[in-house]
């Protein structure tokens, strides 16, 4: 069968719908093309995980700097540079081995943006959100996470401007390490509160 | 409004599935990264604020809400502040009605971001450790109080200070509230079989009643 | 029943004397479905419109009574003796069959501009444009919208 070669076959309407208001608002003189780059290049390529990880580690290796953090982490982490968009307002909770944080938004998907870069889907996902809250416990056991019964689990709604940034207990076994392997030990998923964090040899 | 967005606790969506973090990309097509870089560039033309903006997403039947992607909300939602603040019309109108950024003033813009933190001109009405109760509030307006904790009582644990009310904020008005941060107990939100601990939730002041 | 009070039907399903009152009608519909207004906006502006068009001295208590009879039709729970009601307060008043569009048109205009939906048009036929730009573009090629296409 001969195929049709005459024509494009037109994307969905949703990619449609994205055209006709980037073409019209291009046209129209209401943005501009080198802001939208910048605006991508930004948030795929400077603000990301690595920058909480950089935190995280140096609150780790700092005893000094990690008191800074708890008590003003906005002020704190300003000092590193990571200042902007969503994260204009921060507090860092810390878990120990008592007390597990785990941070959600369940009005949209605030998330601390100048720390950990743009969320993930699950987190603005409809399960996450209506039962980060409610039944966290199931909630972490889908990311494999289980705790102890006595842990003290503390949920964060960010239903304000003020963004939370869990900082994750440090892997037992990494006495000694440089702030830099550490910081190859963070994960997104820990900074959020849904996961823990072991030592890993080969990260070492 | 208690839309299709008011999620706390909500029961029949299933498990999280979460993409494998080393595996998930930003983003998951071309138009997703399209109408991310768009709905950032249209709001800093300063036309609307960041409330108006998430009240545009969610004024939607609950069910479309639901049905849509989060891109898919954050276009519908531009799509409407567009036509509702008239931008093509007004820029046809007079060309130098907006301050366009480019890549120097959005880089800029991105870096400021939008601190809602304003000068205290009131006295907090409650402090750390005052218990309060979120009173109810069913108004079709933007509200950041979550349905799930109002009628529910706990225990303020910080203040933030004054930062800007969001439902006035949504309509247009800038005023400032304190801001408090308030734990509930699990039991108090969910019944005496939940397993939830603890919630904190950042609440603020005109949500709140005194507990005597 | 309908949803909306005296418009002309037979059988249940809306009559039409002029392509351009279906026109209107289903731009409301559309317009509607997309969320661009409420029901509850749309029985304001069709009470403005034939307080408006009709009653131009004035006319408050008819444009009160309509806009109650529209607010109360748009409603779930309203029977059919409220409906009929609501249908024979207004025929004392209008010849509704005649009128009855171009009361949806006048409302439909001040709606459109109270919306700046002037914008939401442009996108609209842009994203028609960009349909057609895919399908008049030979496979492999890529695609672009033509400059008289984008002028709309």
């Amino acid at each position: 069968m001969s195929h049709d070669h005459d024509h494009t076959d037109p994307p969905s309407d949703l990619e449609l719908r994205v055209k006709a208001l980037e073409s019209l608002l291009l046209e129209k003189g209401l943005v501009k093309q080198d802001a939208l780059n910048a605006i991508i290049e930004t948030y795929e390529h400077q603000v990301g995980p690595k920058n909480g990880a950089h935190v995280v580690a140096k609150a780790w290796s700092d005893l000094s700097f990690k008191q800074a953090l708890l008590a003003d982490a906005t002020a704190t982490v300003a000092d590193l540079g990571y200042v902007g968009r969503q994260g204009e307002h921060l507090t860092v909770v810390e878990n120990t081995s008592d007390i597990h944080n785990l941070v959600v938004c369940t009005l949209c998907s605030c998330y601390p943006w100048t720390l950990l870069g743009l969320p993930p889907v699950w987190y603005k996902s409809a399960p996450y959100r209506a039962r980060a809250v409610s039944e966290p416990r199931a909630v972490l056991s889908e990311f494999g996470t289980v705790l102890p019964e006595h842990t003290d689990i503390r949920v964060w709604d960010s239903t304000s401007e003020m963004r939370y940034l869990v900082l994750p207990e440090r892997p037992a076994g990494t006495g000694g390490w440089r702030e830099s392997q550490l910081q190859a030990l963070v994960t997104r998923n820990s900074m959020i509160g849904v996961e823990l964090l072991r030592h890993r040899e080969e990260v070492k | 409004m208690n839309g299709g967005h008011d999620l706390g606790g909500r029961q029949g969506f299933g498990s999280v599935n979460a993409e494998p973090e080393s595996e998930e990309p930003l983003f998951h097509a071309e138009w997703e990264r399209r109408i991310f870089a768009l709905t950032l560039a249209t709001g800093m033309l300063g036309q609307w604020n960041i409330d108006e903006s998430r009240h545009a997403r969610e004024r939607q039947h609950p069910a479309d809400y639901l049905k849509h992607s989060y891109y898919e909300n954050w276009l519908v939602g531009l799509e409407k502040l567009l036509a509702e603040k008239d931008l093509v019309a007004r820029i046809e109108q007079d060309a130098q009605c907006f301050r366009v950024p480019d890549a120097a003033a959005a880089r800029q813009i991105l870096r400021t971001g939008g601190p809602t933190r304003l000068p205290d001109l009131t006295q907090p009405r409650f402090r750390s450790g005052d218990r309060v109760r979120v009173a109810r509030c069913q108004r079709a307006g933007h509200t950041r109080a979550p349905t799930y904790v109002q009628g529910a009582g706990g225990t303020v644990v910080d203040h933030y200070g004054t930062h800007i009310y969001p439902d006035q904020n949504a309509a247009g008005q800038r005023a400032g509230e304190h801001l408090y941060c308030v734990r509930f107990e699990g039991t108090e939100l969910w019944g005496s079989e939940s397993s939830s601990q603890s919630v904190y939730v950042d609440l603020w002041e005109p949500y709140l009643e005194e507990i005597s | 029943m309908s949803l909306f009070p005296d418009q002309p039907a037979e059988n249940g399903e809306p009559v039409f004397k002029e392509p351009w009152e279906a026109q209107a009608f289903s731009l409301v519909i559309a317009l509607h479905e997309s969320g661009v207004f409420s029901w509850d906006e749309w029985s304001d502006a069709l009470a403005q419109a034939i307080r408006r068009d009709l009653h131009p001295g004035g006319g408050e208590e008819v444009v009160q009574r309509v806009s109650e009879a529209v607010a109360e039709d748009a409603g779930e729970d309203v029977g059919e003796e409220a409906g009929k009601k609501t249908s024979e307060r207004m025929a004392e008043k209008e010849d509704r069959p005649d009128s009855y569009y171009q009361h949806w048109l006048a409302a439909l205009e001040h709606l459109a501009i109270a919306k700046g939906l002037s914008g939401a048009g442009e996108l609209a036929q842009r994203v028609q444009a960009w349909r057609e730009a895919y399908l008049a573009t030979p496979h492999g090629q890529p695609v672009e919208l033509a400059c008289g296409q984008r002028s709309v």
